[in-house]
């Protein structure tokens, strides 16, 4: 049984405005000591579906499922819910004062959070533990700092204790949603560690949303890229970065300023996201692609099977065929540098 | 007051900062900023019935050069002074000592009214696209700002067209000169700063985080333009960011800061391939590659610990608390910032330590690390 | 609002086919500010769009009182004393064809006065509600901007003006002056109302002074002035506006607050407030409920629909809808 299945997801929201689709059929699962990477740029949908899932998001129009070990958080009764997601499911977030209070000491807080969902354990013993997951998550002199109260600390120290705390229950399951995005990145550097550390440790399933490649090249088994709400490729870390097949994906990777040649053109996507009340036709991205075809316009790609080794899907329809594909890409070159495009060039 | 009357002091005792000072120097003619001994303190919260006399040492001696036409991008993380530099040099803080020349002329304690003539040679773009433009006023009138502020230009019309000019300069639809910031997208607002800092065609830019807040297939956009308004345009830049990638991209050379010192600094290539502060090396070990191969097989440093409080700086080398190569010598003498080993004479490091090239960093341990209370369990973080 | 931003993503989204769209010399592209935005979410606002028509409806009442006069035939201050307006006792009359309102203990007819105690209600409400306004947001500007000593001075004078109590200062006031009209009053409501205001306005220019934007004017050589005038007093129009329909309840109770203790206006002119106080002993005693009820109606209806417009204009005003489609 896989740990988190999500299926057929989709999250609209009502607005003066009108109707915001912020996820629509989303479908992931992540086995146990796994981390899935999600990621998007602002507006795709990806920090919505997780706190779907953890019941964050009121007021919301929510289809679809989310079994976490073959039950469904969604169908059930949101105090069960509750019950079933506090001790099995951890978040954090961009922002760590918004789990850590400021009027208690910090000790304080890991201490309420873990007698809260154990009763039998003494004060003592839940000190103790608060202290041990102080140090393990790097914080210097945890017997001291235990009871600081969080302003005491800095940016990354809060971070890593935000973490300490989402780890007090030993969770099967660390949601991270952009943990790093705050922070310097020597201190990313620190923080990534930890979760790396933590995670080999205790086995802990970690779904990792951010907008950075280079964070989910870092960390992530499986990736899913997401784009006004859909997935749009969805493949395993190495596939991901070296066989991509959605020219999203290409876009994004594209647009980063490489590592090794210096001072070339970057290649960005040209035009802006998409609004989530009024999307395009067909395949959102299509205005944005530079392998729209007519039938970009018309339908919505469903997620197809890219061939290789291991599961790999990606909605578009450009020609999975890995030689088709690849000249597909020759012809968009070959276009955007002014040359005539060759005859039968991509298009399936 | 008082750091108005000590600025002036320095000034006053150090080369004569007129323009006929120009020829004194044969390179003058190349660098459009020079910046030296440059301190910037802010007090700590002094109020009436509190008096304080902390300070916190934003930027603490920095001399910088940058040459007309080329980009220097300025790196360093939070709290390391590279913004409060950038706005000593536009004049938006007054210096606590220092000297900073602009075109030859000597501006450091010049007051508003003198400024003025230089502000228009002088433009900032924001690092926020939302906070940086007047959500309550017209696209065409805030590119116009820099226009009706300094009289240029006598009739409405022909500013409106310089505006129209500077917009289609930046990528952007002139015929929207009458809508409002909130109708434009992310990237789109930060090509509206673009355009406001270009309509007076002004001789520096300098360029706050402009792509930090913008989604990755954005920032790509800004960076292009950016570069091709340079080369169009011969504009210097001055550039600033905490995400490595995009400084080494634009840079013809980087300075790296820490604690509102330099502590490296050389041409782009240089920096990325033979940085000899410890510092240096770690900052850029640090930035996640978008490339799992290329991520397994090169040097990790994780660093120990925080960046320590600019309110009282460690003594010797700022960074000895956390570096794995510091020594006595590094407590008790402060480095200069002078070229190691072979480099090139443009290629400057203030470490006493420098790395080689072939050095594994991550390997390296401080002899200091048993007595620093402050550093804790130098084994439990590094890679 | 977001028609605004699809627009822009379908015509301005990328510079390639900006270029191709052919320039229209006739036609103008024109933003809509957020002025227009926010009167435009208003509009779609039921609740805020019905107490709207409701103040029109008493504005107009106000302005026609003579009408009401002339239909009925009853001037406002003019005392009948015939048993239909008066009875047998010298007691008001009940509600009858010919006072629809019935009448007071002067034989006064209820809905004449009424009608002219609208003027003095809504001048002295929008009167001391623009002066409040005006005197708190110049304040606020000035202290927020500038800091340093002008603020501190003017800080410590908010503080003293909120210090004085309110309702001692205005009886003794009224001693002072004697002839209290209604600009005595705007100006007592006015005069002690802005520190507040004030108060409220310093903290908003204090955060937009930090903006980039703020910085950027710095940067190229904008006098404090036009910072002041350009840059932020656009941005407190709105909060200023918000303050103002949300002022103007307070305002008009204050009003007739003051005349009911007997120190606003000076009887007989018609006024709400005074005519409640002159109905209370009628009411304690059981004898004409429609002395008191028709008054008091009449400022619990505007009063209500000031605070319902005042929320509709604050929900309207709020920037959080925009922020979910600005990125």
């Amino acid at each position: 049984m896989r740990l988190l299945e999500v299926e057929d997801l989709s999250v609209s929201f009502h607005t003066p405005d009108g109707v915001v689709k912020a996820v629509q059929n989303l479908s992931f699962s992540l086995d146990a000591g796994k981390t899935l990477g999600i990621v998007g740029e602002s507006g795709s949908g990806k920090s919505v579906s997780t706190q779907t899932v953890m019941g964050l998001t009121r007021g919301a129009k929510i289809s679809g499922r989310a079994l976490f070990e073959g039950v469904d958080l969604l169908s059930m009764d949101q105090g069960d819910a509750r019950a079933l997601r506090g001790p099995q499911i951890a978040m954090i977030f961009q922002d760590p004062l918004s789990s850590l209070h400021p009027y208690y000491r910090v000790g304080w807080q890991i201490v309420e959070m873990i007698r809260a969902h154990d009763k039998t354990m003494s004060k003592a013993a839940a000190r103790a533990r608060a202290i041990d997951l102080l140090r393990l998550v790097g914080i210097p002199q945890p017997d001291r700092r235990v009871d600081d109260f969080p302003h005491q600390f800095s940016g990354g120290m809060r971070q890593r204790a935000m973490i300490a705390m989402a780890m007090a229950l030993n969770p099967k399951l660390l949601i991270a949603d952009e943990p790093t995005t705050a922070l310097d990145v020597t201190v990313q550097a620190q923080v990534l560690e930890v979760m790396k550390r933590l995670q080999a440790e205790f086995g802990t399933a970690i779904i990792m949303i951010t907008h950075d490649l280079g964070v989910i090249a870092d960390l992530a088994d499986d990736i899913v890229v997401m784009y006004a709400g859909r997935a749009v490729e969805k493949a395993n870390r190495d596939d991901l970065f070296y066989a991509y097949h959605h020219p999203y994906t290409e876009g994004l990777l594209q647009s980063l300023p490489g590592y090794g040649d210096q001072r070339d053109r970057l290649h960005p996507i040209d035009g802006q996201p998409p609004s989530l009340i009024t999307l395009p036709s067909g395949c959102a991205f299509h205005p944005r692609c530079p392998y729209v075809m007519d039938i970009c316009r018309r339908e919505v790609p469903s997620l197809y099977d890219v061939p290789g080794p291991s599961p790999h899907v990606s909605a578009c329809f450009v020609s999975r065929d890995p030689a088709e594909r690849q000249a597909a890409r020759a012809a968009v070159e070959a276009r955007l540098a002014g040359e005539p495009v060759p005859s039968g060039g991509g298009a399936r | 007051m008082s750091t108005h009357e000590s600025a002036a002091a320095t000034s006053s005792s150090s080369v004569a900062p007129t323009p006929d000072a120009r020829g004194d120097h044969t390179s003058d003619d190349d660098v459009l900023v020079r910046v030296e001994s440059l301190v910037k303190y802010f007090p700590v919260q002094s109020t009436a019935l509190r008096r304080s006399r902390e300070a916190v040492h934003a930027v603490d001696g920095v001399d910088l050069e940058i040459r007309r036409g080329e980009t220097l991008g300025l790196v360093g993380e939070t709290g390391c002074g590279k913004s409060t530099l950038a706005r000593c040099v536009a004049r938006l803080y007054d210096v606590t000592s220092g000297r900073i020349q602009f075109d030859g002329a000597d501006i450091t304690t010049l007051s508003r009214r003198k400024m003025r003539p230089f502000r228009r040679d002088i433009q900032m773009i924001f690092q926020d696209p939302y906070g940086s433009l007047n959500p309550r006023r017209r696209v065409g009138s805030i590119i116009a700002d820099p226009l009706t502020i300094h009289g240029v230009g006598d009739s409405r019309r022909g500013r409106k067209r310089a505006v129209q000019e500077a917009m289609e300069l930046v990528g952007l639809n002139p015929e929207h000169y009458n809508r409002f910031p909130a109708e434009f997208s992310g990237g789109q607002r930060q090509r509206i700063g673009v355009a406001r800092a270009l309509v007076l065609r002004p001789k520096l830019i300098i360029c706050d985080e402009p792509v930090s807040a913008l989604d990755v297939s954005i920032q790509a956009q800004i960076i292009n333009l950016l570069a091709d308004l340079q080369s169009e345009l011969g504009l210097t830049y001055l550039f600033i960011a905490h995400d490595l990638s995009v400084v080494r991209h634009v840079s013809d050379r980087v300075a790296v800061m820490y604690l509102g010192k330099v502590v490296e600094i050389a041409a782009g290539s240089d920096i990325y391939n033979h940085s000899r502060h410890p510092y240096a090396r770690a900052l850029l070990s640090a930035v996640p590659l978008p490339d799992p191969e290329l991520a397994k097989t090169r040097e990790r440093v994780i660093l120990v610990g925080d960046v320590p409080s600019p309110i009282d700086p460690p003594r010797g080398c700022r960074f000895h608390p956390r570096c794995p190569k510091a020594t006595q010598v590094c407590v008790d003498q402060e480095p200069a910032l002078l070229p190691r080993f072979d480099d090139p004479p443009n290629h400057a490091a203030a470490c006493h330590h420098p790395v080689a090239d072939d050095e594994n960093l991550a390997d390296a341990r401080s002899t200091l690390f048993g007595d620093e209370s402050a550093v804790a369990e130098p084994g439990a973080l590094s890679g | 609002m977001t028609q605004g931003i699809n627009d822009s993503l379908v015509a301005g989204g990328e510079p390639g086919i900006e270029e191709e769209l052919p320039q229209v010399p006739g036609k103008k592209i024109e933003g809509r500010s957020p002025l227009v935005l926010a009167f435009a979410r208003l509009r779609r606002d039921r609740a805020a769009v019905i107490s709207f028509w409701v103040i029109v409806a008493i504005a107009v009442m106000a302005i026609a009182a003579p009408v009401f006069g002339l239909i009925t035939g009853h001037g406002p201050n003019h005392q009948y004393r015939d048993p239909g307006a008066l009875s047998a006792a010298g007691l008001p009359h009940e509600p009858s064809g010919r006072f629809l309102f019935g009448t007071d203990d002067q034989g006064r007819d209820i809905l004449v006065r009424v009608a002219y105690g609208a003027r003095v209600s809504l001048v002295v409400g929008l009167g001391a509600t623009a002066v409040t306004v005006v005197l708190g947001v110049l304040v606020g500007l000035v202290t927020g901007y500038f800091r340093g000593i002008v603020d501190t001075l003017l800080a410590r004078v908010i503080d003293v003006v909120l210090a004085i109590p309110y309702l001692l200062f205005a009886i003794s006031l009224a001693s002072v002056v004697g002839h209290v009209n209604e600009l005595v009053i705007i100006l007592i409501i006015g005069g002690f109302g802005w520190a507040s205001v004030g108060r409220i306005i310093r903290g908003q220019v204090i955060s937009i002074r930090e903006r980039e934007y703020v910085e950027a004017a710095r940067s190229l050589g904008a006098s404090d002035w036009r910072i002041i005038f350009v840059d932020i007093l656009p941005n407190i129009i709105a909060p200023a506006i918000v303050y103002s329909t949300l002022l103007l309840p307070v305002s008009v109770v204050a009003e007739a607050a003051l005349s009911y203790l007997g120190i606003g206006i000076q009887p007989p002119t018609a006024d709400w407030g005074q005519m409640i106080s002159g109905a209370q002993l009628y009411v304690n005693s059981g004898v004409a409920w429609w002395y008191l009820f028709f008054p008091g109606m009449a400022l619990v209806i505007t009063t209500l629909a000031f605070n319902i417009l005042g929320d509709g204009v604050r929900d309207a005003f709020d920037p959080r809808s925009d922020r979910l489609f600005a990125k």
